[in-house]
Parts: C-alpha cells; structure tokens; sequence
C-alpha cells in the first residue's frame, strides 16, 4: 500500500475554500442532526440561560424601583430592605443558574461529541483500510481528533448564544411595552438594525477576516516549515537569508493585514457604534421624558438598565461566529466520511463456518480466477490462480507495482469482493468467513504497526491469553530478545509514537515476534529490505526458515538468499503470475526472472 | 518571574505601540464607565429637576452621554486596530528570535534528525507566546490603570463604597482568576496527556487497521480509545465546570459589591449627606467599573501557559549561550565546531581570506581524505532520544578509526548495513555535528601529500566555506513551501531563470516541469502541489547541481522509489557525477557498477575496499549485502 503521511503533518492548517451557501445549509442540518443525543441536555441549559435572563430583568425592576422609593420618596433603608433582601437572593440564584447552565451545555457538547468520534470510528471500520488509505492517515487522524474536538464551541457556546440572541431581547422587549412602550419602539426599531448593519458591512468585511485568518495560517505555515526545513537551509547555508526573509514577510504581513483589518473591524464598528448610540439615546430621550414628568424614574431607570442588556446576546454571537465558521468546516470533513457507501457485505451476520477444519482437507489452499483492480486506476492483479501447499515457504518477486501487495491484501481478507476466490478446502470463502479465514493467518507488513503500549502487549496482539514464557520464547525468535532485554523496562517498555525509539529493524522483529506467538497456519511477510544488521538478519532468516517446515509461508521476497531457500517462486508482472517454479528452475529458463536476477546479479557474474 | 521579566524584554522594541494599544483600551473602558454613571445621573437629575420644576441645564450632560458613546465606539475600533498591529510585531520578534536561536544551535544540541516532535511542541509555544501581548499583558496593564482611577472616583463620593468595590474588583479581577488558573493548570497536565494519548490511540486505530482486523483485535482497540476519550471527557468537565462555576461566582460578586453599595448608600441619602441623584450615579458607576477586569480571567488563565511556553523556548536559547560561552573559555576543543556559525580564529581564517576564492576554486577539483576519524554517542541528556538505540554498552563507537580516502572527482560508494557508521560518517562531513577524534581533510592531489598546501582540513573552514565545497542530499530532504523557483533559489541565490531550467533538465525533472502551466513558478509544498518522492529526489539534484559542489554526498538517493522513478534519479544522479567527486550510500547495484570504487563498512570500521565487482567475488557476505531484488 502507499506510505502516507500519518503523524508529522498534524498541523498542517487547511486552507480550503469556504462552504457555499448550500453546503453551510447541508452542514448545519448535520450538525444539528448529530445534536439529537444531547438535545434535552442542550435545550435544558438554554432555559436555564433564560430563566437567568428572566431574573436579571426581575432584579432591575428590584433596584430601580428601591432607588426610586429612596431618591424620591422618602424612604429609609428599612423600607426598601424586603428590596433589597429579594434583590441579593435573585443574586444568589442568577449565579447559580449560570454555573449550571454552562457546565450543562459544555456536558451537552461533550455528549454529542463523543458520539459523533464513535459514528465516525464505526464507519471507518466498516469501510475498511483501504478508504483510509486514500483519505491519508494525517488528514483522517485530523477530523477524528482535533476535528471532533473544535465542534466543542459549536455545541457549547454558539448555538445557545443564537437562542439567547432572540430569547432574551424579546423578554426584554416583553416587559419593557406595558412599562413604557416609547423605550420599546426604540429597542424595537434599533435591534434589526444590527444584524441589518452587520449583515450589510459584514458580508465583505467577514470574507475578509476569513482571508486575514487564512493568511495567518498561512505565515505560521511558512515558518513552521522552514523550521522544519532547518537542516536543510543549514546545508544551503541558507539561515541568515532566511532570517531576513521571515522578518520581511512577517513584516509585509503586518502591514497588509492592517489595511484589510481597518475595513474587517468596521463590522464590529458598527455594531458597537449602533448599541452604544442606542443606550445614549435611550438614555437622553428618557432624561427628558423624565424632565417634562411624562415618565416616573423607576420606569426609566429600569430601561436604562436593561438597554445595554438587550442588545448584549446580539455582541456575543458576534464573539462566537468563528466557532460557527470552524464548527461548519470540521463537519465537512466528518460528513464525508460518514456519507461514504460502506461494505455491506463485511457485516458479519453469523459466525463463520468451519472453513478450515484440518479433518477435511490437508491444508492446501487454492486460489482461482482472482482479479482485482483499484476503482480509480488500471493498476491491479488480473486471474491470478495459485495452488499453495499446507506447508513451505512460497516467494512472491516483481517489479514494484507488479501486484505482489494488491494480492498479498487480498489473499488476507482485505477485499470482502474478491474472497470467494479463495478455497481452503471447503468450497470457496464468504465474506462471513473472513474473520474466521483471518484467525489462520500471521502477518507482517513491510512497515508494521506498534501500538502505543508496552512492548508486551505489542507481541501479546498474536495471542490476548499467552504466558510470559510463550511471549519470551517468541521474542527469542525473531531476535528480539537480546535487545528487549537490554531496555531498562524490558517487556514493560512504552513505546511512543509509532514505536519511537527503536530501529527499523527492532520494530520489524517486535512484529516477527507478534506474528510467531499468533502461531498461525499461514505466515505473510513483506521482507524487511535494509532495516536488519547482518548478524540478526541471518537470525531471523533462519528462525523463518525453520517456520515454513511446519507452516505456510507466504513472503514478498528482496534478497537473493530467500528465493534460494523458497520452495516456490511467483514471478508477478503487471498484476499476472508469469513465471512460477523453484530457483533452480527458473533460473535456467530463459524468461523474465532471468532478466531480473541478472539485472542484479550480472556484475557478480562477470567477475 | 524571572520568565515573565524576559517576555516582557522582548516586548520592549514594540513598547511604544504596545504602549499606545493600552492607553486606547483605557480610554474605552473608562468612556465605557462613564457612560453608564453619567447617564444614570442624567436621569435622575432630570426627574428630580422635573419634580422640583427647577431648571437644569440638560445641553451639557446630554452632550457629554453622546460624546462619550462617540469616543468609547472610535476608541475601541482604534484600539483594535492597534493591539493588533502590536501583536503582529511581536509575532515577528518572536519568531525571528526562535529561529535564530534554533538555526545557530547544531543538530546534536536539538536532537532534531529525531523528534518530529519537537516542532509540535514549538508550534504550540510559539503560538502561545504570539497572543501574549493581546491575551495577557494588554489585560493587566488596562487593569493597572484603571481600577485605581475608578476607586479614586469613588473614594470621592464616598470611601466606604470604594473600599467595597476595591474589594469585589480584587476579587473578580484577580482573586478567582488565579485560583481558577491554579485549579486548571493542575488538570491541564493531565489533560495535554490524555489528549495526546487519545490521537496515539486514533492514529494506531487507522495505521494499523489491517493488523488490528488480522489479530481480531479492532474491538479491543475501539474500546482503548472509548476508555480513554472517557477519561479525557471527564477532564474537561471538570475544565469547564471550573469555569462554569467562575463566572457564576464572578456574577454574583459583582452584583453583591452593587448591592452592598446601594446599602451603604441609601442611610447617607436619607440623612441627606449625599445628594439623593448620586445615589443612581453610584449604583451604576461600581456595577460598570467591573468592566475594567473584564478580561483579567482569561488573562490569569493564559498567563502560565504563556510562562511555560516562554520556559521552553528560553531554555534554548540558554544552551546556545552556554554553548557559546563553553567555546570562548575551550578554544581549540571540539565543542568549537558545535557552533555552526562560531567564526575560525583569526589565523587560521588570514589562510583562506586574502585569497578565499582561489583557494576555494582550486579546492573544486580536491579528493576527500579521513584519517582515524571515530565518533562515539555521548549520553547528553539532550541526546537521550538517541539512548534507546544505542546496545546497552554506552562505550559503543558509531565509527572506530575510520581511514580511507576518495581522489579527485572520483565516485566512491558506501555501503553497510544499518548500524555501521554510514549516516553518522554524513553527518559529520555536513558539519552539523561536531567531530571528535580524527581529521577529515581535502586533498588536491594524493600522490604529493608533503605539500601542506594542498591539504585543508575541513574543520578549520568556516561553516560558509565548507557548505560551499560539500553539497549534501540528505535522506529526510525537504522540499519548502514554495515554488520550484523558491526551491532552486535556497540552493543557488544567485541562480538565473536560465541556469535553474537547465539544471532542473540535467535532473531529468524538464519535461515535468515544462507540463505545468506556471513552469518554475509552480508551488509545492503543504499549500501547493504534492510531489512524488521521485521528483523531490531529482528536484534536490537539481538543487546541488546548481551548487556544483567539489564534494557531493549522497545519501540513500533511491532509496524508497519505485523502479520507474528509480531509472530517472539514477540517470540524474550518474549525470550529477560527473562535475565533482562523489560520496553516495547506496545499496543498488546500478549505482553500485557505475562507482569507482566501493566502501564496506560493518560495526562503524572499514571492511572492505575495492570495485564492486572485486568485493562480489571476494566476500559472500558483501554479495548478500547488496543483492536486492
């Protein structure tokens, strides 16, 4: 399979293109959609915002109403304490309430997430390595990872700020009409001016904070990759240049960036510039009012207080529209995904029937007619037919791109499509088979996986119940003993990132040593090319060997001394079996695996 | 402390604009502040002149709500505008002050061929210290300044009230932020940890899908991740129920101080000892002058972020001092050439100088010659990566008394399995690591070795001179973002439009170049095309081609490329050979039969020499080394 980028491109900032107005609408529906989980949660925290809302309007009609009895009439402390005691318990409730709300829709975000990452893990499993393969495993590890978690804002700060923008001003609007419904007509007439407003200068300025965005991405872009780079600009001597280069464009950055900025501010401009007149407005008309005695002062002083109130949920939406935009953005990713046709076929709906009894069959596996070729590309196999012994050691050579990994995945179950290709005795595989066919195989890619565990646990994959002992036998070997135990934790080793730490060649053994342990009829192996030294090579070489005696080995061979010792070469070229026979045979045809081994070995013949 | 001290010196250059982004947030705060008391008093002035049917001079007051509501909304775009400006510089100096730092310490110091790490890490950090101005200093600053104007307001209506408000504002402002950060930094350890293990445990999920499926083991390894993203998912309820509970407890402060005023007040009104108007005024004024810490939580919040980040990229710019220093007080010791661009010593630069180029160019067609060159890992904690790989004996010599020479534009092979000394060989002819034991020098002629002149050792160059004479293609090559112009121009400044096609062709990258519509000005990179592996290889021959280097050193250069593009890098390379003298590791029996000679090495010491038709006949060992199909 192609190598892809699996871990050092985590940063990489996407620079895509903005969903249209279409794609935003698709998107939202799914995010809403996904929200189903938590939605009780979610919708019980937005009323537990707006009940907090409803207070705070109870507690200025409190204080403006005690402030009145005492400015104008008279009143001591004592008469305005059942106020005031009222006032300082709302107090104690509102911030109750917000508390609670808050952790509630944070609760409620974290719900939906963990939810999707698991829809998103299901599909993935379903549709099987090969999609993630072509998706890339950087980008993949993106949407399940930092994807999932910047839906966290979406869920927990911008869709109860949307409920509370048209919540709140309207209890507020509510109240304010029967007290005094001039104040109203203000709010009333002020309050679509300023999504009116933002829409108006927003539409551009918006586009162009989202470049200004972009092109930060993009400065950090460069620099990180030029720190990335950094041996390489040592071995140009190319530093000091690019020092000055950072800073110049950082510079260029800067100042382009301010003249975008100065228009891109504008919508908050208008936004601040339209609350604030409306509160100095509300706060002169009113004053005046007051002034001619057409107005008692409680009155007005309640709308002065909740006039910065009503246009507040409107300002923080505003605060919350990036979470809106990444929000939107991540969720094309997963949808995506989730959107991709899965294979049915691989959903196992009962177990598998004993495809591979010994008692029916002396082991011998057949494959006929097997042809598969990749959906966007001519490469493939076409009609392979092999017939495998129970036991021995059967090499695959060819040209890179004849085939050898495309038949090797789906010898292995990887393509539920073309199983039925494949006979063990009992008549062909189904794909209910698979697992079951799966169980009979031990395998080892060319780069093998080591899972962030202990060195242990890694070999232990081959069998969850097996001894220590067994585990210490199988490390012997595949000639990871010696070094495991020079580790200061032994088997107990954490391995990092990808087995950090350790040589190409130690990972390749920690997996032999998996794949021995698993003790399975069939042995698949992509020979490891240049990650051994000499001396574990000719180890593990033998330790094979000795295998295939016993046991069907299957290997993608590089060295001339595994095709000496196969018992049976296929020589693969343009996904067909051209050639197939023991070395001896082969090399005295004339024919493709001629040409091939002179090709290396000629030099060494002429000598 | 002594970190925040250091950030705020590297904020120093900017203080003027920094400076000025304060002054224009205060003013919005306070036009802010006044805006609220002076309408609050507006009105209560005006009911209680309308009561009265007094007259009351309204022009005033009302001028000064609308004043006010004009310079809050044009101080605060000119504030945004501002602190922006100001932080954009600081991401600069910041930026160019890491990458100086990182540039002058040498690979060995970073451990950097290692961990890819290391720049996830600095990522974060450089973007933590780039929102320190905006995120952490402007906030306190702000809050300096204003808390005690708005008390010395208040003090002047009434003390008691101020001291109320003084002690909210402490409260709000600072008390609950630090123990909110105290309380959340202790789980943001945990949590950077558990997030880590969360994408260990998708990434195993996705790169080993197929072995997972084989072992039966995709179940167990679903549920690994589920317990973990629990666990992770509990941490940060705790986060933001912490934060949750912070402004539930700020709301209700801010409230009570509001409260606990209006109570104070209301006797004083009563008795007439303040003028029942101030009464409104003072109510508002102490509820919006908690606006002046509005944005001091987040601040307290960020700030040990910001520390720890400025500790980490301090820390590196300490070893570079130290290293620096260690240099002054040892010259003459190997720790010398630990810094790249530490200068020779005078005399033996007046060598080169009064004549640098000549000696330059008559170096062009020199042969390279190691005499009992060794290298040993040391066990520097800054190469405690490298630890793991290394046999338990810490004595282990990566090269042992390596001896051999390479003539004048020959092309010599290097070969050995991993673990025998190859890369580390490259990496000491690059410079980035220090030598040790042993003299690798250029030799014009080998048959005349007496002349001294004709000898130049490539430690007493400097790092300039010596990545002039040794061009490098490096196995982790990096292809920047940017275009194959950009690219060329990294190797070559100089390089004319011309020269670079022509060397772009010599690497047999000219027909894929002449396929793209913007030729050399095609971008690649993360934000521009993917290239294959085989035409970043050939994309840097190109590089070196232009460099024209009197030694070229190849390491693995067709290593992981499929047959097809193999065949093009090959030519390209066997192209590149014949300008200069050549050093290439390399298994493949193409490039192997067009060398002049072969260097086996095994276990960091030479073990054999010769064509590579000689060493086949010779040693089974060598034959099975090289034999790959």
């Amino acid at each position: 399979m192609k190598k892809s980028c699996t871990r050092g491109c985590k940063k990489n900032v996407t620079t895509k293109a903005r969903p249209d107005r279409a794609q935003q609408m698709l998107l939202r529906g799914f995010l809403k959609r996904e929200s189903a989980s938590a939605a009780g949660l979610l919708r019980f925290s937005i009323a537990l915002g707006t009940v907090n809302a409803l207070l705070m309007i109870a507690s200025a009609y409190l204080l403006a109403q005690s402030i009145h009895l005492v400015m104008f009439e008279g009143a001591d402390l004592s008469a305005v304490s059942h106020f005031l005691w009222t006032l300082g318990g709302l107090i104690l409730v509102r911030g109750l309430l917000l508390a609670l709300s808050q952790r509630l829709s944070a609760r409620a975000a974290r719900n939906i997430k963990s939810n999707i990452r698991a829809n998103l893990l299901a599909k993935i499993t379903q549709v099987g390595p090969n999609f993630t393969d072509q998706k890339g495993h950087g980008a993949m590890l993106n949407t399940l990872h930092d994807g999932v978690e910047a839906l966290h804002d979406y869920y927990a700060n911008y869709l109860p700020s949307v409920a509370y923008s048209a919540l709140i001003p309207l209890a507020i609007l509510v109240v304010i009409f029967p007290t005094d419904w001039q104040a109203g007509l203000i709010f009333l007439f002020t309050a679509p001016l300023i999504p009116f407003f933002m829409i108006l200068v927003g539409h551009k300025a918006e586009k162009l904070n989202q470049e200004r965005w972009q092109q930060l991405a993009m400065l950090g872009n460069y620099f990180f990759d030029r720190i990335r780079g950094l041996t390489q600009l040592k071995l140009f001597d190319a530093t000091k240049r690019e020092l000055k280069q950072i800073a110049k464009i950082s510079d260029d950055f800067r100042h382009a960036t301010l003249s975008v900025l100065k228009i891109a501010f504008l919508s908050s401009f208008a936004l601040e510039f339209l609350a604030t007149i409306s509160v100095a407005l509300v706060a002169v008309l009113i004053g005046f009012r007051l002034f001619f005695g057409t107005l008692d002062f409680a009155t007005g002083f309640v709308v002065l207080l909740l006039a910065p109130e009503f246009y507040l949920p409107l300002r923080k939406l505003g605060n919350h529209y990036h979470a809106r935009l990444e929000g939107i953005s991540a969720a094309g990713e997963m949808l995506e995904i989730l959107q991709t046709p899965g294979n049915e076929s691989q959903v196992m709906a009962e177990p598998a029937s004993s495809a591979l009894d010994d008692t029916s069959n002396n082991g011998s596996i057949t494959v006929s007619g097997l042809s598969f070729t990749y959906p966007d590309s001519n490469e493939g196999i076409h009609d392979i037919t092999l017939a495998l012994p129970a036991t021995g050691m059967m090499a695959f050579v060819g040209a890179s791109g004849a085939g050898k990994s495309t038949l090797f995945d789906c010898f292995l179950g990887f393509y539920p499509q073309v199983i039925s290709c494949i006979d063990a005795g009992n008549g062909p595989f189904s794909a209910a088979d698979i697992p079951k066919w799966q169980q009979e195989i031990a395998w080892i890619p060319q780069q093998p996986t080591l899972f962030y565990a202990s060195i242990k646990e890694n070999i232990m994959l081959g069998k969850p119940n097996a001894t220590q002992a067994e585990v210490t036998i199988a490390a012997e070997k595949a000639g990871a003993l010696a070094f495991i135990q020079s580790l200061p934790d032994g088997f107990d080793t954490l391995l990092g990132e990808q087995g950090e730490g350790l040589s190409g060649g130690q990972k390749q053994r920690i997996a032999l040593a998996r794949a021995f342990l698993k003790d399975a009829h069939i042995l698949i192996l992509d020979e490891p090319t240049a990650h051994l030294d000499s001396a574990t090579e000719r180890d593990v070489q033998r330790a094979i060997n000795e295998h295939a005696k016993t046991h069907l080995v299957l290997v993608i061979a590089h060295r001339l001394s595994t095709l000496q010792q196969a018992d049976s070469i296929f020589l693969l070229e343009a996904g067909r079996v051209v050639q197939q026979g023991n070395y001896q045979t082969l090399s005295q045809q004339t024919g493709s695996f001629k040409q091939l081994l002179n090709s290396d070995t000629q030099a060494g013949a002429h000598a | 402390m002594h970190n925040f001290i250091r950030l705020l010196r590297l904020c120093q250059p900017h203080a003027g604009a920094m400076l000025l982004g304060v002054f224009l947030t205060v003013l919005t705060v306070l036009a802010n502040v006044g805006l609220l008391a002076i309408s609050g008093w507006f009105l209560a002035s005006m009911a209680a002149a309308g009561l009265a049917a007094a007259q009351m001079n309204y022009f005033t007051p009302a001028g000064i709500i609308r004043f006010l509501a004009i310079v809050r909304t044009a101080s605060r775009y000119g504030e945004r505008l501002v602190t922006h400006n100001a932080t954009f510089l600081l991401l600069s100096e910041i930026r160019v002050s890491v990458f100086a730092t990182l540039s002058q310490l040498n690979n060995q110091q970073l451990a950097m061929n290692r961990s890819a790490d290391l720049f996830n890490r600095m990522q974060n950090d450089v973007d933590a210290l780039d929102k320190f101005y905006l995120n952490v200093l402007l906030p306190m600053l702000v809050a300096l300044v204003c808390v005690p104007i708005v008390i010395w307001i208040i003090v002047g209506f009434n003390p008691q009230v101020a001291l109320v408000c003084l002690g909210a504002l402490l409260i709000v402002g600072v008390g609950l932020p630090v123990l909110l950060s105290a309380k959340l930094s202790r789980t943001a350890g945990q949590q950077t940890e558990c997030s880590a293990q969360l994408r260990e445990a998708l990434s195993d999920m996705l790169t080993g899908q197929r072995e997972l499926a084989l072992y039966q083991a995709t179940d167990s390894q679903l549920a690994k991740c589920n317990a973990i993203q629990q666990n992770y998912n509990d941490l940060l309820d705790k986060r933001h129920g912490a934060l949750g509970d912070s402004d539930g407890l700020s709301l209700i402060v801010v409230q009570l101080a509001m409260l606990g005023s209006v109570c104070l007040l209301v006797p004083l009104v009563v008795t007439q000892q303040i003028a029942n108007v101030h009464l409104a005024m003072l109510s508002l004024f102490v509820l919006a002058s908690f606006e002046t810490v509005l944005t001091l939580p987040n601040a307290f919040i960020q700030l040990p972020v910001a520390l720890s980040a400025a500790g980490r990229i301090f820390a590196l710019q300490d070893t570079l001092t130290q290293s620096k220093q260690t240099t002054q007080s040892n010259t003459g010791n190997f720790v010398e050439t630990s810094l790249i661009y530490e200068q020779k010593q005078a005399p033996e630069k007046t060598q080169y100088e009064p004549n640098e180029h000549n000696a330059l160019e008559s170096l062009k067609s020199m042969g390279l010659r190691l005499q009992n060159v060794s290298y040993q890992y040391a066990s520097d904690p800054l190469v405690s990566s490298l630890k793991h790989k290394l046999p338990a004996n810490s004595q282990h010599f990566a090269l042992n008394d390596i001896s051999f020479e390479i003539a004048a534009n020959q092309n010599v092979a290097l070969v050995g399995p991993s673990g025998s000394g190859k890369s580390t060989l490259v990496n000491l002819l690059s410079g980035l690591w220090p030598e040790q034991q042993g003299r690798i020098s250029f030799e014009h002629d080998a048959s005349n070795k007496s002349n001294p002149s004709n000898t130049c050792v490539i430690n007493e160059l400097s790092f300039a001179q010596r990545v002039q004479l040794i061009g490098i293609l490096a196995q982790q090559h990096h292809i920047f973002d940017g275009t194959i112009a950009d690219n060329l121009h990294y190797a070559a400044p100089d390089a004319t439009h011309e020269q670079m096609l022509y060397a772009c062709e010599q690497a047999q990258l000219g027909d894929w170049v002449f396929t793209l519509p913007n030729k050399l000005n095609t971008r690649l990179g993360s934000a521009g095309r993917r290239i294959s592996q085989g035409q970043s290889r050939r994309l840097a021959i190109a590089q070196m081609l232009l460099r024209s280097p009197a030694l070229l050193v190849l390491d693995e250069p067709t290593e992981g490329l499929d047959n097809h593009a193999k065949q093009a890098v090959m030519d390209a390379i066997i192209r590149a050979m014949r300008e200069s003298t050549v050093l290439c590791i390399t298994h493949d029996t193409a490039l192997l039969r067009n060398m002049d000679k072969v260097i086996w090495l095994e276990n960091g010491q030479v073990k054999g020499e010769g064509t590579h038709q000689e060493l086949l006949a010779k040693y089974e060992r060598y034959k099975e080394l090289t034999t790959r199909i």
